[in-house]
């Protein structure tokens, strides 16, 4: 992964216009306040979020289940609606963009979701899913389509004969590879990966992992990776920005992120990562004898 | 099949033993095994994990072994013993009663094993009256004490909440609670961290191994999560599409695995301190249970598998007297473990 | 049509056949089938099935029991009860069609649009079905007879309004199961047009439930139209329907006993043989969402 250290641990200052680019997001849900419902409650899920991710890189965004994550992965692709801020999406406020314009857009920025298993349509063969978003952005007659639905298929690592199968019979790895070909079949500039491996067998997370990476290095394409994992997130990004109850806590280069964090939270999912080898083991006082000395009287205590 | 390893500790120690499991199910194809010659031994303080991919049988293990399978599925040979007593000829009151009092078990979604019609101690508290035969206000007391044991702050007004009151975490210390009300000496914990958030997975699994260290009891910890098992366990037991692999001490399973499955699993191990390089995999799947072949199940996906050795059914060899592997070629495999 | 396009259709064709493996598994499903087979086949021939002209009158031979010549009898005015209940075969089940089909025309769309928009729309529409649903569905037929005229289409309007609901309410709650779906958050990421959402994504998930409905609609209609001729606010003389041959025959209940039977069993067996078919789909189809997961 040599080419890899070009956007490597110290990043350049990035020349290049940015493939997005957050000011301000605000995401607020629950009912308005108005003269009837003063105290109306309602919840911000995302609070005033600045992102930026740079022409072939990728930006992972961390952050345990409601801090509005995955919020902020809609929000980027409008897919749901922003209650204030600026996104520029590849060169575009997309604020302003037209039902049409956005559909449009959705050729160069798309998103791959968490659970393969309901992201795909249990009704349609994997040939057609993998085909749509062409056949909706147009320009190829139907043989371009299959040729190219054949050639991406081919590329994520599955076989001529998952063409015809439905997503029934295949595995969650094979779905996600599916997925990714589906999103990939327009050749976008930016995608959103809103948690890609978390349903998956840890044997098969490697697997989709290197291809999102190998497809990054091949196409120059950029993620806004989405993960509760920070040891998936470490092995996929170039920056790093650890969001909590809405609020974007820390952002910064991954290695910097990683080595010195400098926000408390950061350090404490940092902290609970578990270690690697019973050798190196990372939560705390556990050497496992200091409770066989009380043992004897707290059972007779519980009896 | 007997079992291979010689028990080096004393036989009173095992709290939980099973000898030659196999369990079949009913599907469309028959009647299938999904667990097939498990031999598996928890014994007094330690914590045992139970290793494997979603479909290789762990799961159903630890069923048969609190006497819950489901109706359209039957132990065909083998046996499981909860402190001396064997699952199988006990009547539905004896089994509540090993199930109760002996052995507890907590799952992967805590909130969906609490009723949110009762205050969560009400429901602790409910097990003690049953099992125990107390009244309800000694039963309260001891629920109190109960959650102040598994670290839930303010214990005595938390007995009367709800349980929407509670997070996630929470909830699992509830459960914990529950589990640990009538004192049993075995705790089955499925994927008991699976669901919770990165910290309060730490925080739960550091409780879960202080408790086994206070009471002295044995955890049977069942994870698809590498990392879970280098930081809790003490002895681990890696299944495959329903045998296991491999068993060994948690030190010797990660740094000298001696199954090419067990190499693979802690290859593709995030890792939580490297970037970029690409992470090692197994390729293929696990073969779903009517088509496990008769030869070495893990062969079709096997970097290392040869024609000759792999092609025949392969038992599990012992490596040393606490190590064995189902790997036919166990004397010249070299295998990669995890690197420090 | 290119290669590829065949195998795809192969293989849809051999998913279907699934389902209907799976329905022919089921007995109580397979014999109503047979039976709805049988009754189409009478509906298509029975001009040539029926061994007389059912509106011919003969007045001699009015009220005869069955005998050689007339295997049912004939009623008050001498005609030949089986040609009758024969052609009514062919005329009930044309004017069920006609209900459900009205109904499906109106309902599903309605559904869709409520179900995947929401809003104002949904609630406004809701409201107006909720109070539909409100009014006792034989006075409101009564109602739109009166305000249409009697007959027997003007009954199957009638019919259709009052079913309108229920195909409304199936079509809206699996639209809103849908909606929800991740695919469906896929598709519009993907660039879809909400056409295109509705038509490949939703309207195949809403059609299974849609079946099971529309066969069960179908008994209802069957019982609606007997319900309805026989208060005379249906079919008229000299038409033969089995609303309003049961309507005849109980004039002469006292005397003429045997008239009642044809009618009423021909009525009986083709609600049965619906409600049996309508289970028989929600289970097989049932199955198939599940293993679909």
């Amino acid at each position: 992964m040599n080419s890899r250290t070009s956007n490597g641990p110290t990043p350049e200052p990035r020349e290049a216009a940015p493939t997005l680019s957050v000011r301000g997001l605000t995401k607020v849900y629950g009912p308005r306040a108005t003269m009837l419902r003063r105290n109306a409650h309602r919840l911000t899920a995302v609070d005033a979020v600045d992102l930026d991710i740079a022409p072939g890189t990728t930006l992972g965004l961390v952050g345990e289940s409601g801090a509005g994550k995955s919020t902020v992965g809609r929000l980027v692709l409008r897919l749901i609606e922003p209650d204030a801020g600026k996104i520029d999406l590849l060169g575009t406020d997309i604020a302003g963009l037209s039902r049409g314009e956005l559909r449009r857009m959705r050729a160069k920025a798309t998103m791959i979701f968490q659970d393969p298993y309901t992201s795909l349509d249990p009704r349609m063969p994997i040939k057609d899913s993998v085909v749509e978003p062409l056949l909706v952005h147009g320009g190829h007659s139907r043989s371009e389509r299959y040729e190219k639905a054949l050639a991406m298929v081919r590329r994520v690592g599955l076989g001529d004969a998952h063409m015809e199968r439905f997503p029934y019979e295949m595995s969650g790895g094979q779905l996600q590879r599916v997925a990714i070909a589906r999103a990939l079949i327009t050749d976008p500039s930016f995608i959103v990966c809103d948690e890609p491996v978390a349903a998956l067998d840890v044997s098969t997370q490697a697997q989709v992992i290197n291809l999102l990476n190998d497809l990054q290095q091949e196409r120059g394409i950029s993620y806004l990776f989405i993960s509760h994992d920070l040891r998936l997130v470490r092995l996929i990004a170039d920056e790093v920005a650890v969001m909590r109850h809405g609020k974007l806590l820390e952002k910064g280069d991954a290695v910097r992120v990683f080595e010195e964090p400098e926000h408390e939270y950061t350090r404490e999912l940092l902290a609970a990562i578990p270690g690697r080898s019973p050798r190196s083991r990372r939560f705390g006082g556990l050497a496992g004898c200091d409770g066989e000395t009380g043992t004897a009287d707290l059972r007779q205590e519980v009896a | 099949m007997t079992a291979l390893i010689a028990d080096t500790a004393g036989t009173d120690d095992a709290v939980m033993r099973a000898r030659d499991l196999t369990v079949e199910v009913s599907t469309e194809h028959g009647w299938v095994t999904i667990v097939d010659g498990v031999n598996l031994t928890v014994r007094r303080n330690e914590i045992v994990g139970l290793v494997g991919e979603s479909g290789s049988g762990k799961t159903v293990t630890s069923l048969s072994v609190m006497g819950l399978l489901p109706r359209n599925a039957r132990i065909t040979r083998g046996s499981v013993e909860v402190m001396g007593r064997t699952i199988s000829t006990l009547t539905e009151r004896q089994l509540t009663e090993v199930r109760g009092v002996q052995a507890a078990m907590i799952f992967q979604e805590p909130r969906r094993c609490l009723n949110p019609a009762f205050t969560v101690g009400d429901q602790v508290a409910e097990s003690l009256r049953r099992h125990r035969g107390w009244s309800r206000k000694r039963a309260l007391q001891r629920t109190v004490e109960l959650f102040e044991l598994v670290e839930i702050p303010q214990a005595a007004r938390r007995v009367k909440q709800y349980p929407h009151e509670f997070s996630g975490g929470m909830c699992q210390r509830v459960m914990l609670a529950m589990a640990l009300a009538c004192d049993p000496m075995l705790l089955i914990a499925d994927e008991p961290t699976t669901a919770l958030d990165v910290t309060v997975q730490r925080q739960v699994l550091e409780l879960i191994r202080r408790l086994q260290a206070q009471l002295g009891i044995g955890v049977l910890l069942i994870t698809h999560d590498l990392g879970v098992v280098a930081e809790m366990c003490d002895r681990v037991s890696v299944m495959y599409a329903g045998q296991v692999v491999e068993e060994a001490d948690a030190d010797t399973l990660f740094h000298e695995p001696k199954h090419p499955y067990t190499s693979g699993l802690l290859q593709s191990m995030l890792e939580p301190t490297q970037r970029g390089r690409p992470l090692g995999y197994i390729s293929g799947l696990v073969p779903p249970p009517h088509l496990f072949p008769a030869t070495c199940r893990f062969q079709e996906r096997c970097s290392y598998a040869v024609d000759s050795a792999c092609r025949t059914t392969v038992e599990l060899h012992q490596v040393s007297p606490a190590h064995s592997s189902r790997c036919a070629r166990i004397d010249d495999l070299k295998l990669p473990g995890v690197t420090d | 049509m290119t290669a590829h396009e065949s195998v795809g259709t192969k293989e849809r064709r051999r998913r279907r056949s699934r389902v209907l493996r799976r329905l022919l598994r089921n007995r109580a499903a397979v014999v109503s089938m047979a039976v709805l087979a049988v009754l189409g086949l009478v509906a298509i021939f029975a001009d040539l099935l029926a061994p007389d002209d059912p509106n011919k009158v003969a007045l001699v031979l009015r009220l005869t029991p069955p005998s050689a010549e007339h295997w049912l009898g004939t009623d008050a005015l001498g005609r030949d009860v089986l040609s009758r209940v024969l052609v009514a075969t062919r005329v009930d089940l044309l004017a069920s069609l006609q209900a459900v089909g009205i109904a499906l025309v109106v309902g599903v769309p309605l559904g869709i649009v409520a179900g995947y928009w929401g809003g104002i729309g949904d609630s406004l529409l809701s409201r107006v079905i909720d109070a539909l649903m409100m009014l006792p569905p034989l006075i409101l037929a009564v109602v739109v007879v009166a305000i249409l005229g009697p007959g027997l289409s003007n009954a199957m309007l009638a019919i259709a309004i009052v079913i309108i609901p229920s195909f409304y309410r199936v079509v809206r709650a699996s639209t809103q199961t849908a909606s929800s779906e991740l695919y469906i958050e896929s598709a519009r990421a993907s660039g879809c047009t909400s056409w295109r959402i509705l038509w490949r994504h939703i309207l195949p998930a809403v059609a299974p439930p849609l079946l099971v409905q529309a066969s069960f609609s179908a008994s209802v209609v069957i019982v609606a139209e007997a319900s309805l001729s026989f208060l005379g606010l249906g079919a008229r003389a000299p038409q033969a329907t089995w609303g309003l041959m049961l309507k005849e025959a109980s004039s002469n209940l006292t005397t003429s006993s045997y008239l009642i039977y044809p009618p009423a069993i021909m009525v009986a067996i083709t609600i049965l043989a619906l409600s049996l078919l309508g289970d028989g789909l929600r289970d097989a189809l049932g199955r198939q969402t599940t293993d679909g997961r």
